[in-house]
């Protein structure tokens, strides 16, 4: 009869109680990271903002009034501030606060949609490639080569102006564009784990591919995924604003940050504000964004953290 | 200095980690000495710190951990007191250190005469043709031929065998006086491993060096060690000669540790192998009492109060801590069949 | 005739190694022609240093990897036959790292249930309880059910690899080297539950290992691999009292026992382990062989069977005539 004798106490030898599972180690070490709450916060503050919207914007972010335009932000001191529109209007008289909230919209909206386009096609190709390696890892490289031979931007340039800038348009030229870094670093993750007894023991149990793929080696992955995941958001939202800026992604009168920078460029000097709010609201952004992932890098993979 | 010379001599040596929930005393009130020439092993399972003892020796220990020791001397000189620009002049110079994996410690963008020649020139001032030759040297001293073709190659281009082999040589470059050689052989095939370990003893004979030799490897210590510290829960347990602790084993945990082992024409075939059950205890906060206690079959009310001291076994130079009297736990081993 | 569970002839595994960076790629023999009978109820252990080819002897048997050339048939069947899923029943791996043996992201439960599920075992409902009862074989506490490998001591967790190994309780167990990642004193416990699961459910095992005080204890056989070939097999016994092959002399002198009176053995081996890709030639072993006579370099000896297994060395070839000095 087997030893039961063995394991009178299941702790390991440090603590007196069993450690702590994996998931409550990681609610330890995630309330404990001033980046990640922050980050998590904002980005979840600009989402309720942009879900919201219609609730919380005061005035309709197309209505244009030439009477009101370019009244300066509450700060100023300026007898034309006013709380009506505090963060004033542009050129046109729309109000700054309702444009920036309905662009937070745009920003979300294109950010994600890009980011799981491109997470789609990146994390299929990587698996692949790591997973089966050979041949087909030698395609998928010869892919991501020429992928990363194409000057993003002006690529993205040039397909949307022949065929056109709607915002699925420009979603479509970002995820198939920007899946790169998905594809590299899914392929090292998967070789890594790839190798591991608990995968060959996967395949001699007579688990399928697919399952090996999805059960053993995806749950081992995913915080790479998701750390690459909010890299490439952000990524998507500074190449939607520049494509804005440019005038070849969101057309106006759509309030994204991109485009109101872009059309408050040439007053820059005298209303400063114009460019100084949709900048600053893309810099907390993408900034919240990039905690986020770095905190869940850290939360999930202490040891990497460098 | 002469052959049986004190080099380094470490008293009351405790290693603390401060961890969520108190202080972890990994290690607590080492007491020992190495001579020139003499082989000291310190043996012991995992998490019994003797890994932390080495690294507390070199001052290499993480940031977090505190190091106190009443005298910690190398040939003499106060180590716990030195700047660590003083230590860093120690380490590889007076004082070698060799790892269990020797791939991650030779680094694999550098050449292996890269490597070798640079620790000479740290420490002295001697051209790099000479310190080229003495890397030619020390190489061919530890049984690698076309030493010369060696120094330009990387590590990866050798085996482990090898690789360990060069991390010996490179560590004898400053001659130093100890050798701290933690699991040298445990990542290496059998072969080798004892090619490996009688390369040490030749060397250590040739130089006149200490060498404090960490292992779990019981086989390794009998044959090696000229005396032995049993290591457990960041204890000594039992200490003495080599052929003290292994023909008379006085501690329970030595006796168990003994009985685990199969010994091919000693050990009856098939019959279960002896075993010591339940897990290492945890060393936060208040310790009380023998830390082997709950895994000891001999255990009583007394072995879990206040703290038991170290006592002199059946004979000199052989100490062990337990509140059995000697003859009684002999009275055990020979019960067990390790004495 | 005793029954067979694994039968291996003329097993080949054939890697194409590119040889720098502008050199073709040149073949690696990492098995080279080896035959290998286990009988039901043996423990075959497999003895070698690294680059001699066991592991990749070890995935041919599981069936996860294909042999170049030869056949390996596991209860009279070749391995390249079975589906899947009835491989799977028949033979089962225990890897060595318990560390990395175990999905860190599934609990335990889940780990030793998977065999159950892979298989499409019929009563899910029944999942749970026939964990239980293989935990309890094993020697783990049911209450780890819920609980995931990082909170686990490595001897529990080589428990749980070992308790999903055996659920649908295979003929075959490839073990390698199953205890050399644990301390000693839980070696010791695994060795034993080893042996007592091996009456229990009527397995056979082959152990990979190179702790041969632990072959001489628990194996009834052993085949020694050096460069891609068995060149001794034989009974444990007469293998540890009489060793016919140079290497397994060498081997065996290499076993350090705590016998605090001798010293360090010295085996004679000379010459550094070869580079697989590119072996000496005749006898692989005759550069670092004390016995090599001026032949062994030339010719490759042949496969010599003995009363109770085979040998492949000159040195006991009756047609040259020649007997060990």
């Amino acid at each position: 009869m087997a030893d039961t004798t063995a394991s009178t106490s299941t702790a390991p030898s440090a603590d007196s109680v069993l450690a702590p599972s994996p998931g409550a180690l990681m609610r330890r070490r995630m309330f404990g990271h001033y980046g990640f709450m922050f980050g998590t916060a904002a980005l979840l503050a600009i989402l309720l903002i942009a879900l919201f919207a219609p609730l919380i914007a005061p005035h309709d972010p197309l209505g244009q009034d030439l009477a009101r335009k370019l009244i300066p932000p509450i700060w100023h001191d300026d007898p034309k501030a006013t709380w009506v529109y505090p963060l004033g209007t542009d050129m046109f008289g729309r109000d700054y606060l309702s444009r920036l909230i309905y662009g937070a919209r745009i920003s979300l909206l294109i950010g994600f949609a890009a980011m799981v386009i491109s997470g789609v096609i990146g994390t299929a190709l990587g698996v692949a490639a790591g997973y089966f390696g050979g041949r087909v890892d030698m395609v998928v490289n010869f892919i991501i080569t020429t992928r990363l031979s194409m000057p993003v931007v002006l690529v993205a340039l040039a397909v949307v102006s022949l065929i056109g800038n709607s915002l699925w348009v420009v979603i479509w030229v970002l995820g198939l564009l920007i899946w790169d870094r998905f594809a590299v670093v899914m392929r090292s993750s998967t070789q890594q784990v790839r190798g591991l007894d608990y995968v060959a023991a996967a395949q001699a149990l007579g688990c399928s591919t697919t399952r090996v793929v999805l059960s053993e080696i995806m749950p081992n992955i995913v915080n790479n995924l998701i750390v690459v995941a909010t890299v490439e958001m952000a990524h998507a939202i500074i190449l939607e604003a520049a494509l804005s800026f440019l005038g070849l992604g969101v057309q106006p009168p759509e309030p994204s940050w991109g485009l109101m920078i872009s059309e408050g460029k040439g007053l820059m000097f005298f209303e400063p504000w114009l460019i100084g709010i949709p900048g600053t609201a893309l810099f907390v952004l993408i900034l919240s964004i990039n905690l986020l992932g770095d905190g869940i890098r850290d939360v999930t993979a202490p040891e990497n953290r460098n | 200095m002469a052959q049986g010379d004190t080099i380094l001599e470490v008293k009351n040596l405790t290693v603390d980690i401060p961890v969520p929930g108190g202080m972890l005393h990994a290690v607590q009130g080492l007491n020992f000495s190495v001579s020139r020439g003499e082989t000291l092993c310190i043996v012991g399972e995992s998490g019994c710190g003797k890994s932390l003892t080495s690294l507390a020796l070199m001052d290499l220990l993480p940031k977090k951990a505190i190091r106190k020791a009443d005298r910690l001397t190398l040939e003499g000189e106060d180590l716990l007191s030195l700047l660590e620009s003083r230590m860093a002049d120690i380490r590889g110079n007076s004082m070698g250190m060799i790892f269990q994996e020797p791939m991650t410690s030779l680094n694999p963008a550098y050449t292996i005469g890269d490597q070798m020649e640079e620790i000479l020139l740290r420490h002295r001032r001697v051209s790099r043709r000479e310190a080229r030759e003495r890397a030619i040297y020390l190489l061919e001293k530890v049984g690698i031929t076309a030493a010369a073709s060696r120094l330009g190659q990387y590590p990866h281009q050798l085996s482990g065998g090898l690789r360990q082999r060069v991390m010996i040589a490179m560590m004898l470059m400053c001659g130093p006086k100890l050798i701290i050689a933690d699991e040298p052989t445990t990542a290496l095939d059998v072969t080798i491993q004892a090619q490996i370990l009688l390369l040490l003893a030749e060397l250590q004979k040739e130089f006149e060096m200490g060498l404090i030799l960490i292992t779990h490897d019981l086989g390794v210590v009998a044959r090696v060690a000229d005396r032995v510290v049993v290591m457990y829960a960041g204890e000594i347990v039992e200490e003495g000669a080599a052929t003290h602790v292994f023909e008379r084993p006085t501690h329970p945990y030595t006796q168990g540790l003994l009985e685990c082992i199969p010994v091919p024409g000693k050990t009856k075939r098939g019959a279960h192998l002896g075993s010591i059950p339940g897990i290492v205890p945890s060393l936060v906060g208040d310790l009380r009492g023998c830390h082997f206690a709950e895994r000891c079959r001999y255990a009583m009310p007394e072995c879990r109060q206040g703290h038991i001291a170290l006592r002199a076994g059946l004979e000199d130079d052989h100490a062990y801590r337990c509140v059995l009297e000697p003859d009684v736990t002999m009275a055990h081993a020979r019960e067990r069949g390790v004495a | 005739m005793s029954d067979l569970v694994i039968s291996a002839k003329d097993v080949t595994r054939t890697f194409m190694i590119s040889a720098g960076a502008f050199r073709g790629k040149r073949p690696l023999h990492a098995v080279n022609g080896v035959n290998l009978d286990v009988a039901r109820g043996d423990v075959l252990a497999l003895v070698g240093e690294s680059g001699c080819g066991k592991t990749t002897l070890a995935k041919m048997l599981l069936g996860l990897m294909a042999p170049t050339s030869g056949t390996i048939e596991l209860a009279g069947k070749p391995v390249t036959s079975f589906e899947r899923l009835e491989l799977a029943r028949l033979v089962q791996p225990i890897f060595q790292d318990p560390y990395s043996s175990l999905n860190p992201r599934k609990s335990i439960g889940s780990i030793i249930t998977l065999p159950l599920k892979v298989q499409g075992d019929p009563n899910p409902e029944t999942w749970r309880k026939r964990a239980e009862e293989i935990m309890e074989l094993v020697g783990l506490p049911a209450r780890l059910y819920n609980n995931f490998p990082s909170q686990l001591s490595g001897g529990q967790r080589q428990r749980v690899a070992i308790a999903r190994a055996l659920i649908n309780r295979p003929q075959v167990v490839i073990c390698d080297e199953p205890t050399s990642a644990l301390d000693v004193s839980v070696q010791s416990q695994i060795l034993n539950l080893l042996q007592d699961l091996r009456s229990e459910l009527n397995l056979t095992y082959v152990i990979i290992t190179h702790n041969l005080a632990v072959v001489e204890h628990i194996a009834t056989r052993v085949a020694v691999m050096y460069l891609g070939r068995v060149v001794e097999e034989a009974e444990t016994g007469p293998l540890f009292a009489k060793p016919r092959h140079p290497y397994t002399e060498a081997l065996l002198q290499s076993v350090l026992t705590p016998d605090p009176s001798l010293g360090i053995p010295d085996t004679h081996l000379g010459a550094a382990y070869p580079n697989p890709v590119d072996p000496p030639s005749g006898c692989t072993f005759h550069p670092r062989c004390r016995y090599a006579m001026p032949h062994c370099s030339t010719v490759e000896p042949r496969y010599v069977t003995t009363d109770d297994g085979h040998v492949q060395c000159h040195l006991f070839d009756e047609n040259e005539g020649r007997e060990r000095a």
